[in-house]
């Protein structure tokens, strides 16, 4: 694979502006914890709601859940995708977003550990810092793997080298500037890469003669294209967007988010912003690319991975100019996941186990450098297993976001709105919600995609159960939660 | 002060969902996932037609918010 000049221009230059972003915002991020954590909680509707969505939208979104779309049809990867995301940010505008943004706000705290410390005690914080940092920092590995690929489409060189870069270059950015300039380099990126998976899905379903045309060729090599899979239990098609859902309404780097907006109302509004955008991206654009993907590339996808349907619709039908911003878009999912995922690592080791553990007495600033390096040691690290793992880059993401939502969604949900939910609940639903799904995931014996609707169950009954048979929570506890969904102002 | 959280806009919108959302799984896909409608399963129509919905609810929930939080 040979250095491609025009899109590597393109990509240096959209990496240039990026880090000039992160570079601007460095002294105002240099504050303080609210500055550097919760972006000095002034962003509007726009900026957050795009800056939502780049979150949420990985590399995992171009390079391996569109691979779906190949492998298994476009209504089991873009409908379970779109119907997952949207109704998940629905979900957590609906029952989340408000309370948790008013929770930061009354409180000064940016964590979602904070929040079960102070709802379900010490234990239940604890441990859910240790599985988020855990988890998230598995989470970059397979987003590491995505980039390298797009770097070693653009640049010609080796896979290890590829990885080595992006790695290094988000790195670099987010020990920059933080949240601040992590919020406005999102929604740079998250422009960037709705117009190129919209874009690319646009052009294809043109160059093809239509929908109906393109459709009919790719069904030849994936006759499931627009049917149930075969090879697919029936399930799958309930576990993956619920799976995904259930994710978004408790995955920390994206609750961190809520602690930016401006107000409670205009977070809400910026998570109605990010479903539409979800629901958009997902299935538009994963029925022009992934479908042509299929009739472009076939023998590729079959020998080489369905990863890489997004690269070769790209290669076929992009300009070198539109490919270098495509790329880009790619890199940009990359690196606003990751960075995303770096600074709530960050925070949680900050605020939960630096300043609580190890120096008590440490000022932000030094709490914000002990996090940093952090960050470094992460950076470094998930390089290193990106370089090692082989698996596909969508079926290690699915299992991750499952894992996480197994844990917290029910717990966090029970914590906002059941008064009777107590410490006992709390620790048995986070940890019988992992536990199932675990055990569910290595025995193997459910059908793929499916173990959510066993932890799910089992979640909801350890926090009902455990609550239930032990004390009830204080006084104290319960004008904790009528504080939740009580204005400030 | 009536301040019900059966009565809250999230509670009732998000149940009002997930009911549906269920409903869709049990009539589309367990009674007859077969069912087709301009070429795609009746399921996937009924995925995406409740997206839309949900997206729809968060606008309308919003004003309906503010007034339950006041109560």
């Amino acid at each position: 694979m040979a250095l491609k000049t025009v899109e590597l221009t393109v990509t240096i230059l959209y990496f240039a502006v990026c880090i000039g972003i992160a570079v601007y915002f460095t002294a105002r991020a240099g504050a303080g914890s609210t500055a550097y954590w919760a972006a000095e909680r002034g962003i509007g509707v726009w900026v957050n709601g795009v800056g939502v969505f780049t979150t949420l939208v990985s590399g995992g979104s171009f390079l391996g859940f569109l691979g779906f779309t190949g492998q298994f049809g476009w209504v089991f990867a873009g409908v379970s995708l779109a119907t997952g995301t949207t109704l998940g940010f629905v979900l957590l505008g609906l029952l989340v977003g408000g309370p948790l943004r008013r929770y930061s706000e009354v409180q000064g705290k940016f964590t979602l550990s904070n929040f079960f410390t102070e709802r379900y005690g010490p234990a239940a914080g604890r441990l859910a810092t240790m599985l988020i940092i855990v988890i998230l920092w598995i989470y970059i590995v397979p987003q590491l793997m995505a980039g390298g690929m797009a770097a070693q489409y653009v640049l010609g060189v080796s896979r290890t080298l590829a990885i080595v870069l992006v790695g290094a270059v988000i790195l670099v950015y987010v020990l920059l500037g933080g949240m601040l300039s992590v919020t406005w380099t999102d929604f740079v990126q998250g422009i960037l890469k709705f117009a190129m998976m919209i874009g690319l899905s646009w052009v294809a379903i043109d160059t093809y003669g239509g929908l109906g045309p393109l459709i009919e060729k790719a069904t030849v090599e994936q006759p499931s294209l627009m049917s149930l899979h075969p090879k697919l239990s029936p399930w799958a098609y309930v576990g993956l967007p619920l799976g995904i859902a259930v994710f978004i309404t408790s995955s920390p780097h994206t609750i961190m988010r809520l602690f930016t907006a401006r107000s409670v109302r205009k977070g809400r509004a910026a998570l109605s912003l990010t479903a539409a955008l979800c629901l958009v991206f997902h299935l538009f654009g994963y029925l022009g690319v992934g479908t042509a993907a299929l009739v472009i590339a076939p023998d590729v996808l079959r020998t080489k991975g369905y990863d890489k349907s997004f690269l070769e619709v790209m290669d076929a039908l992009f300009s070198p100019l539109l490919r270098g911003l495509a790329i880009s878009a790619i890199l940009a999912a990359v690196m606003s996941t990751t960075a995303g995922i770096l600074l709530t690592v960050g925070a949680e080791f900050s605020v939960n186990v630096y300043k609580r553990f190890m120096r008590r007495e440490a000022t932000d600033r030094e709490a914000i450098r002990a996090s940093q390096i952090l960050m470094l040691v992460i950076g470094i690290s998930t390089v290193v297993g990106a370089l090692a793992v082989k698996e596909s880059i969508g079926k290690l993401i699915a299992m991750l976001v499952m894992a996480m939502g197994s844990a917290f969604s029910v717990p966090l949900l029970a914590g906002i709105w059941w008064k009777r939910a107590n410490a006992v609940g709390g620790v048995l639903g986070i940890v019988g919600g992992l536990a199932s799904y675990l055990a569910a995931h290595w025995s193997g014996r459910l059908p793929a995609f499916t173990e959510i609707l066993v932890a799910f169950p089992v979640s909801l009954l350890g926090v009902v159960v455990g609550s239930l048979l032990s004390a009830r929570p204080s006084f104290e506890k319960a004008q904790f939660v009528e504080a939740l969904h009580t204005p400030t102002d | 002060m009536d301040r019900s959280l059966w009565k809250n806009p999230g509670i009732v919108l998000s149940l009002l969902l997930m009911v549906l959302w269920i409903a869709s799984w049990i009539v589309f896909l367990g009674c007859d996932p077969e069912a087709r409608m301009t070429g795609l399963p009746l399921f996937a129509w009924a995925q995406i037609i409740l997206s839309v919905l949900g997206v729809l609810a968060t606008l309308v929930a919003i004003p309906m918010f503010e007034k339950w939080e006041r109560r």
